[in-house]
């Protein structure tokens, strides 16, 4: 959920008890006032009522419909204000009322009692209205609040949705730095400061890291070379015994595979430094090199290979990393099979496809493409090929997409 | 046959030096960039070896100079992997060829063998061995002149055992000779045993001595004098 969702619902559901409450309490106030302001009209007529009584009156009326007025001899009970509700015959509807009942003796010793009333009918409409406006207002408010939030958020929010943009395009090999201006808000300049810093010291790490990778590598291969040549030296010796041979055909061997992973390693480092611009390359005739190097492990393991070009395929390659890519897929294709398996290749015209039978992966598949991701640790095998088809795949813009369903792996290299 | 062997490395010069030699070239070697001019300039050689990061200078000036001087000359580079502006830079400058190191020295061989042949005779020259006959640009094998079928790949492994005769040839090399440098050998072991073994069967049936021989644990030989 986006940052922006989170606070309007946060707003929205603290809004809604907030509406009610305040309405609640508006009502409450605006009943009260209403009321003690008729009580205290009723307490007037009361002691109006009274000084008629004594000045010799007995007849008390009243024409007005919302109220009245009884005066009886009687002499019960204290004063009692309540509300109660009478039915108006005319209209026929319970009506609210506020009743008003006092005791009263006259000097020369009767007693009366006073009952005033008025109709609450007006009243409560008042309130009511009072109330239903307050509501209004104070959901307007809400949403106004609401509103200004999300609008301030949005443009408060801005630069950092800028940060964020940049940085999802941010790549430690990549050609391009992110664009992060200082802004106006201090956090906002802060954090992009910060975040410059660390990813030019990224950029330096890695570089460094390739570079150093590049000369270890580099710098391997001469004592390779004398390892090498000692060996072929070495195994010319007339006098060699079955037990020297086995140890020095496990060096040769040892030395094959340091060979190529120092190889692999240069070729890994190498591939981001654009020293491998793309052209057009001839895809079938790349396969069909590298089948030619497979046939013997095709034919001995009975796999059925095939390949079809429905169209020459555009994607343009330096010819070298064509061959190691093609290489590093069909090697894979054959060595990850099973016996009398398939392996088909499709070329199309924006890529080529690549399937073939084998076991599932005992790796997680996206761990697949990792450098040193061995399914089988004992292997004699690199490590780096798929990670080099990556790399490769990676500068140069293109696709590649792994699936495996029903005991059948795809890889599809396209363009992007 | 003269080669003038052009590397800084004090052991893989050793190497390189006492290999060729013990298969019958007369080799020369210089290990920094004055010493290596000056022999270049001064002798002819029917081959030169140069690696490219030399004290003091740069093998390509070298490879500049000679063609220069002697267009019959073969050069080869050998320099670490890599380099890929070098070997572009230094074929376009007239080299004749590129092996990276690390390297077999039967592959160096072999490619000196195949580059000498391929300046001095224009490729034409036959390999003799007795009864054996070779026209490596004809892919052509005889055996007391009778024409021996090969596949591609047993005429590439004929060509690498001869070129190397009475030498140990790992599996190792054999197999990065024939499959590329990124084959694995364990996988090929059984193929290149197969092919061996049709290699010399065929040459057997036409009457040719048994001269591939096994040389346990290692490798392969093939002897001149069976």
């Amino acid at each position: 959920m986006k940052l922006l969702q989170r606070t309007s619902r946060y707003q929205f559901v603290l809004a809604i008890p907030l509406v009610i409450v305040g309405t609640a309490i508006g009502y409450g106030l605006v009943n009260m006032v209403v009321t003690s302001q008729v009580d205290e009209q009723m307490e007037h007529q009361t002691s109006r009522v009274v000084q008629q009584l004594r000045a010799g009156e007995r007849t008390f009326n009243t024409s007005a419909p919302d109220e009245l007025i009884a005066v009886v001899p009687g002499s019960n009970g204290p004063l009692v204000v309540k509300d109660t509700t009478l039915i108006d015959v005319e209209e026929n509807e319970v009506v609210p009322w506020r009743i008003m009942r006092s005791a009263v003796v006259l000097p020369d010793g009767t007693a009366y009692v006073i009952t005033l009333g008025r109709s609450l009918v007006e009243t409560e409409d008042l309130v009511l209205g009072i109330a239903l406006s307050m509501t209004l207002l104070l959901a307007l408010v809400a949403l106004g609040n609401l509103l200004l939030n999300r609008w301030l958020s949005r443009k408060l929010w801005q630069p950092f949705h800028n940060t964020l943009d940049e940085l999802q395009g941010f790549d430690a090999d990549g050609p391009r730095i992110p664009r992060l201006p200082d802004t106006d808000v201090d956090e906002f300049t802060t954090l992009n400061r910060a975040l410059k810093a660390m990813m030019t010291k990224l950029r330096a790490d890695f570089t460094a890291q390739k570079r150093f990778t590049e000369q270890a590598a580099h710098e391997l291969q001469t004592p390779l070379a004398v390892m090498q040549g000692k060996l072929d030296q070495l195994i010319q010796s007339p006098n060699m015994g079955e037990a020297e041979a086995g140890i020095i055909d496990g060096m040769f061997q040892a030395r094959e595979r340091m060979g190529r992973t120092v190889a692999n390693m240069l070729l890994l480092a190498r591939i981001g430094n654009q020293q491998f611009p793309p052209e057009h390359v001839d895809w079938l005739a790349i396969f069909n090199d590298q089948h030619h190097s497979l046939e013997d492990l095709i034919a001995q393991r009975g796999i059925r290979y095939s390949i079809r070009q429905d169209q020459p395929c555009g994607l343009r390659l330096h010819p070298l990393l064509a061959e190691v890519l093609v290489a590093n897929l069909l090697r894979n294709a054959v060595q990850h099979n099973i016996p009398a398996g398939t392996a088909t290749v499709v070329i199309g015209a924006d890529g080529f496809m690549i399937t073939n039978t084998g076991p599932g992966l005992s790796v997680a598949p996206a761990a697949l493409f990792e450098r040193f991701a061995k399914g089988d640790p004992a292997s004699p095998s690199t490590g780096l090929g798929l990670s080099m088809v990556k790399e490769i795949a990676d500068q140069n813009g293109l696709q590649l997409a792994y699936g495996y369903a029903a005991g059948i792996h795809t890889l599809v290299v396209r363009g992007e | 046959m003269k080669v003038l062997l052009i590397e800084d490395e004090q052991e893989l010069r050793r190497s390189i030096r006492a290999f060729l030699q013990d298969v019958g070239f007369l080799v020369e070697s210089a290990n920094d960039f004055p010493s290596a001019m000056e022999k270049a300039e001064q002798y002819a050689y029917d081959a030169v070896l140069v690696d490219i990061t030399l004290p003091k200078g740069s093998g390509l000036d070298i490879v500049r100079m000679l063609r220069k001087q002697n267009p019959n000359t073969g050069i080869i580079i050998i320099s670490a992997k890599g380099s890929l502006d070098d070997k572009i830079l230094g074929l376009d400058l007239g080299a004749d060829d590129y092996l990276p190191k690390p390297f077999h020295l039967p592959e160096l061989v072999a490619r000196l063998r195949a580059l000498i042949r391929r300046k001095q005779f224009a490729g034409n020259q036959a390999i003799e061995l007795d009864e054996l006959r070779i026209v490596p640009d004809d892919k052509l094998v005889e055996v007391n002149g009778q024409r021996v079928d090969l596949t591609v790949m047993q005429f590439d492994l004929l060509l690498f055992l001869v070129a190397n005769k009475d030498r140990v040839l790992s599996r190792t090399a054999i197999v990065e000779h024939v499959w590329g440098e990124m084959a694995d050998r364990l996988d090929h072991d059984h193929f290149l045993y197969s092919h061996m073994k049709n290699l010399r069967k065929k040459l057997l049936e036409k009457g040719s001595k048994d001269r591939i021989q096994t040389v346990y644990g290692l490798g392969y030989r093939l002897s001149s004098h069976a």
